[in-house]
């Protein structure tokens, strides 16, 4: 297990760019920085708080994350920062766990991260992230 | 319980998780995730989840069970053994 892992971002689940302008207007938020990752087919847009608190809103387009919460979208996830991915992977990989990807993906901004396999976490999505 | 009746509920149970029509044409024992669209591997859990809570099954599902369940029928056959353990 790595200790210590500090929180990177809450990622939110959205139907539409629109419903993310939307919901940054409503918080106060402004863009920090967006890309599209084609592992989850989906367009990723990091807002920052006052305080710094990274939120990521995910705007599916197509693939299962169209289908989260019956495409209400809603929270989906949790990221966790760490120094070394593959090494974090490799922790978990000895415990026999799995990740979503054999390898450490390119992110929508400047990271490297994977997810584990919900089936670890009996439901909760749980990403790592490792900044570059 | 009986397949069958098994069967029945997991039908329930998936309708309610995967929000889809699953009658008796639709679900069958032979049934896989690959069948249904919206069963992925997020869903799978929380199907999987929702069935223990069914069921009030005492022992939750491992993840090497979690793992080895490819058909509907295979789920029966669990939960047939849990249920009556």
């Amino acid at each position: 297990m790595i200790p210590n892992m500090p929180l990177h971002h809450v990622g939110i689940v959205l139907p539409s760019e629109e419903d993310v302008a939307t919901m940054m207007a409503l918080l106060g938020m402004q863009e920090d920085y967006r890309g599209f990752v084609p592992q989850w087919s989906a367009l990723c847009i990091f807002a920052k708080a006052d305080k710094g608190s990274l939120i990521e809103f995910v705007v599916p387009n197509g693939g299962p994350l169209e289908r989260f919460n019956k495409g209400a979208g809603g929270v989906h996830h949790i990221a966790l920062e760490v120094a070394d991915l593959a090494e974090t992977m490799r922790s978990y990989e000895a415990q026999g766990m799995k990740f979503l990807e054999p390898a450490p993906i390119k992110g929508a901004g400047p990271f490297l991260c994977n997810f584990l396999s919900p089936m670890f976490t009996r439901g909760t999505m749980i990403e790592f992230v490792q900044p570059l | 319980m009986r397949r069958e009746e098994i069967l029945v509920e997991i039908r329930d149970v998936m309708a309610d998780v995967l929000g889809i029509d699953a009658d008796a044409e639709d679900v069958t024992e032979a049934t896989t995730a690959s069948d249904i669209e919206e069963w992925d591997s997020l869903s799978h859990i929380r199907l999987l989840v929702a069935i223990e809570r069914k069921f009030k099954l005492r022992s939750r599902f491992t993840n090497s069970e979690i793992e080895s369940l490819k058909r509907v029928g295979d789920l029966v056959t669990l939960i047939e053994k849990k249920t009556s353990a």
